[in-house]
């Protein structure tokens, strides 16, 4: 049986170490792997693709990249997820804002039934009123625009909850300082409130960024044509013509991924924080 | 003129009310300060005066306007609170400036008067820090030039040296009375703490449980408190109190203590409405420092019998605990250094300085 | 007769002021501040709600309940009929659910317990491993989706390589009705996984070190540590993770829709046998326009989704350990 004090045997803890770093490593080079192998083949020659075993050592040619751009208008597609990305942020944050303060902020009549029903709005699983949205989407005029894949996505539970837990550390004082200084309900969130809750605004900002960014399967009911397809589908329908030109492929969804490398780059740590508070709530 | 007024201003908080019937003036530069325990009323009537609450009942008015449901952001009035609720995201330069931008000042007032209040309370090298990079007394500090800048008719203060400890208390406590005298402005303050408010006050208001008990200048209130509150509130230690029997000797008034009696000369003042009150009884008030120890009775002076239990010195005097009977107990308050021990006593003092409450209503007698 | 310090007569004691006084506006603005959200949801979730179950009663035409045919309870017939092809999907959809939750919670108490920090501060080391399992998670499931045909290709695929270089037999994998689900599975573990991982991660940092310490100078090996002292912190978690798992990855449709040829009618193939109930409402509705239908397979899995996490609380509660 084993009674060793961990730190009595400093060999044996030395070695632990080092096999635990070296399994760190294999994790870490597992998780990467497919990341690493699409650099490899949108990278690679003609005579490097279809080798068995595969060939993972980068040749670095670019001429797929270069096709890639040919292949598809990617400015086009690019453009619509940015401003279906930046719209919903903008929306959520705005409804987010002002429903957390009210929620936090400001007694109302009805206000724990306001509660409720948005509590309850966490409950619907989004694919079982797919159906469903798409005939509102229809009836609103909706389908295959921009505005579609933006305004069922404009107000967020999670956001207003993040808002409104944050508006409630706030202390009184805070308004009543701001009430004697002048200030009107949208001053004090203005200039004070909202500056006050970055981190919020931060974590909602990131986590409307991936989850629309990612977004598939709403803009690929909704959309037809190029009038408003976001990369995801375009990368998808491009997989589904030609899935042989595996370079291409490979350059075509590594340029999708790029904002979300690059933002998880410049974030990670809120990023990460984010996501683990988002299972909080 | 920066007069306040509460008009018979009440405020309920669901079934419980906060303040009653408050009828009260803050004269023009006056420095009235609300004094009373905890949920005793002060700071919701400071808040109804600044506009952050308004009355159940009543009117608040500023000189002769009618405020009562007036935004605080037109009343012109500022207030320093006992947290300071600075702006934690703000410099110092912004936590001042923040008020005159909400109000359009032109930049270049703004400035000026940033700057002329950082001088005034020595902010000038902390404008460009955040609040969280202040110590205690900078931040209070900070939180009275965000008052001043404004030049507002007057201040309203909740509890603002609270927060700080015992010698920086002191020390702006002395401070504030000379800003007081310099800006010449109506000062609202709310305490608990009685020695800021006997230094700080033109008058000072005693309230408890949502009723004003008195309103007088602090010596007024310290000699001739009205009622047995205020007599225990105010004073460290507050009053002795005695339930008193009279008695009638030799067509002498004497109170009857526990077992013993003590006689009392003729022609007091409170004598008349005593009588008049046709109770058998009342309640005598003496000061802890009006008490008179002696080893030996002194046949010239009624004096009271009692046993020291406890001694507490504290340098420049003495606290002398004592029993009368086992479930009487004055203090008594002496320059005189006195031996611990169970040691046999004489009290005695001069009647004039005797209050005498009525045992119903608890009102002193003299006030009457 | 006297109290020490007596009160007014018509004075009664305060206890506290409520808490809420200083905020009190005027009620409208309130309402004026939660309409946007509520106007949003009111449209795309809770409309829809009510919609999806009225739609499953027509032969819904897209013009409106006038256009529509009322059909009562057919649907629901259709949906019980074996040759539908519905109860299968929720075979496929249970097995895969079945898989995906415990793999994943298994996976990722393992990666936390790999990960988590031992010193007073992360190694460089242990951040880097740490972004290596997550950044799967953040990136949109259609871009790696088609990293992941590529590995599962049965001739040049990472996949089989792997295999061959073990002594394995290859697999046909996403041409395979056995091996295509199970491709689906790994591909979505790997996406996933972190986030198990940093829930786990979260959870253990609350275990106060002191007990695990206290566990050592009592002797118990790490296993005995873990299982007695560790596992019941976790619970809560675990039971977060069980509900959390099983909402995702009954929902999952890019990953297997992309994988399984979704660009040729609605993915789910081969024969079938990744057709789990989120395809099967996406192919119903979408590929063959029956809306009506369609809405009642939507409604039964919102019921089937909330019967599970009925039960997973139910069940999870009673196991729980709540400091």
């Amino acid at each position: 049986m084993d009674m060793t004090n961990p730190a009595a045997r400093p060999s044996n803890r030395l070695g632990r170490r080092w096999a635990r770093a070296a399994l760190m490593a294999v994790v870490a080079a597992a998780f990467l792997l497919p990341f690493y192998w699409a650099v490899v083949l949108s990278v690679a020659t003609r005579a490097q693709v279809f080798t068995m075993p595969p060939d993972l050592v980068p040749s670095w040619d670019f001429i797929s990249w270069a096709r890639v751009f040919a292949l598809a208008p990617w400015g086009l597609y690019f453009a619509h997820s940015v401003v279906i990305t930046g719209a919903t942020m903008a929306a959520v944050l705005v409804t987010g804002v002002l429903a957390g303060y009210a929620l936090a902020e400001v007694p109302f009549r009805g206000r724990e039934v306001v509660m409720g029903v948005m509590l309850a709005a966490l409950m619907v699983p989004p694919e079982a009123i797919l159906i469903p949205n798409y005939v509102i989407a229809y009836h609103l005029h909706l389908l295959n625009s921009l505005a579609g894949q933006v305004v069922p996505f404009g107000a967020n539970v999670l956001a207003v909850f993040l808002f409104r837990q944050f508006f409630k550390t706030l202390p009184a004082e805070l308004w009543d300082a701001c009430r004697m200084d002048g200030a009107r309900w949208w001053q004090y969130l203005r200039h004070i409130a909202v500056p006050l809750a970055r981190p919020v605004v931060m974590t909602v900002t990131l986590l409307t960024f991936v989850a629309q960014w990612s977004q598939f399967q709403w803009p690929l009911i909704i959309t037809q044509g190029n009038g408003a397809r976001p990369v995801e589908v375009a990368l998808s329908y491009l997989q589904g013509f030609d899935g042989s030109h595996w370079r291409q492929l490979a350059a075509a969804s590594l340029l999708t991924l790029a904002p979300i490398f690059v933002v998880f780059l410049l974030t990670q740590r809120h990023l990460i924080s984010s996501v683990a508070g988002r299972a909080e709530v | 003129m920066a007069q306040i007024e509460w008009d018979q201003v009440s405020k309920w908080f669901g079934p419980v009310a906060a303040v009653r019937d408050i009828r009260l003036t803050a004269r023009d530069r006056e420095f009235l300060v609300l004094l009373g325990p905890s949920g005793c009323g002060k700071t919701t009537t400071l808040r109804m005066a600044a506009g952050l609450e308004a009355p159940t009942a009543g009117r608040v008015l500023l000189g002769a306007r009618d405020v009562t449901h007036v935004e605080p952001r037109d009343r012109d009035l500022a207030m320093v609170f006992q947290n300071y609720a600075l702006y934690p995201h703000m410099t110092v330069y912004d936590n001042l400036a923040f008020g005159l931008k909400l109000r359009k000042t032109p930049p270049a007032n703004i400035r000026r008067a940033v700057q002329d209040t950082a001088v005034r309370l020595g902010l000038e090298s902390l404008l460009h820090r955040r609040p969280s990079e202040l110590s205690g007394g900078q931040r209070q500090r900070v939180a009275l030039g965000r008052a001043m800048v404004r030049e507002p008719q007057a201040f309203l203060m909740d509890e603002p040296l609270s927060n700080l400890d015992a010698t920086l208390r002191a020390e702006t406590r002395v401070q504030l009375k000379a800003l007081h005298a310099q800006l010449a402005t109506t000062v609202v303050y709310v305490t608990h703490d009685q020695t800021e408010a006997m230094t700080l006050a033109t008058r000072i208001v005693v309230m408890s449980g949502g009723v004003i008990q008195q309103v007088d200048t602090p010596e007024a209130i310290y000699d001739h408190p009205a009622n047995q509150f205020v007599a225990t509130f105010i004073g460290t230690p507050g009053m002795n109190m005695l339930p008193v029997l009279w008695t009638r000797a030799d067509g002498q008034l004497a109170a009857v203590i526990g077992a013993q009696r003590l006689p009392l000369p003729p022609g007091l003042p409170w004598m008349r409405a005593a009588a008049s009150s046709g109770h058998h009884g009342a309640t005598l008030g003496v000061r802890p420092e009006h008490l008179r120890m002696s080893g030996a009775p002194d046949p010239a002076t009624p004096s009271l019998k009692a046993r020291i239990r406890l001694v507490e010195p504290m340098g420049h005097e003495t606290l002398v605990h004592l029993d009368l009977d086992p479930d009487l107990t004055l203090v008594a308050r002496t320059p005189d250094r006195w031996p611990n021990g169970n040691i046999p006593i004489w009290v005695s003092f001069d009647p004039r300085r005797l209050h005498v409450f009525d045992s119903v209503s608890q009102v002193a007698y003299e006030a009457v | 007769m006297l109290e020490p310090i007596p009160s007014p007569p018509s004075a009664r004691p305060l206890a506290a002021v409520p808490q809420a006084h200083a905020r009190r506006r005027p009620v409208p603005l309130g309402w004026a501040l939660v309409l946007p959200a509520l106007a949003f949801l009111a449209v795309f979730t809770y409309l829809p709600a009510g919609l999806v179950a009225a739609m499953s009663l027509f032969h819904w035409n897209l013009a409106g309940f006038g256009a529509s045919q009322w059909v009562g309870l057919h649907h629901y017939a259709q949906l019980m009929n074996p040759i539908s092809g519905f109860l299968q999907s929720l075979t496929v959809t249970a097995y895969y659910v079945g898989m995906m939750v415990p793999l994943s919670i298994a996976l990722g108490l393992g990666l936390a317990w790999l990960l988590k920090g031992r010193g007073p501060r992360l190694t460089l080391w242990e951040t880097f491993t740490r972004s290596a399992v997550f950044l799967p998670y953040i990136t949109p499931a259609i871009a790696t989706s088609i990293i992941w045909i590529f590995i599962f290709n049965p001739q040049f695929g990472l996949a089989n390589a792997v295999l061959t270089a073990l002594h394995l037999p290859a697999l046909g994998w996403l041409t395979s009705t056995t091996w295509a689900l199970p491709a689906v599975m790994i591909n979505n573990l790997w996406h996933n996984v972190g986030f198990m991982v940093i829930l786990f991660l979260a959870a253990l940092s609350t275990v106060p070190q002191a007990v695990v310490e206290a566990a050592w100078m009592d002797g118990a090996s790490a296993a005995e540590t873990f299982w007695h002292v560790i596992r019941p912190h976790l619970s809560p978690v675990m039971l977060l993770a069980v509900i959390l798992g099983t909402i995702q990855a009954m929902q999952t449709f890019g990953s297997i829709y992309q994988m399984t040829g979704g660009q040729f009618g609605g993915g789910g193939g081969p024969l079938n046998s990744t057709t789990t109930t989120a395809i099967y409402l996406y192919k119903s509705a979408f590929v063959y326009f029956h809306y009506g239908y369609g809405a009642a397979v939507g409604v039964v899995l919102f019921l089937v989704m909330l019967g599970v996490a009925l039960a997973q609380k139910q069940i999870g509660e009673r196991r729980t350990f709540y400091r």
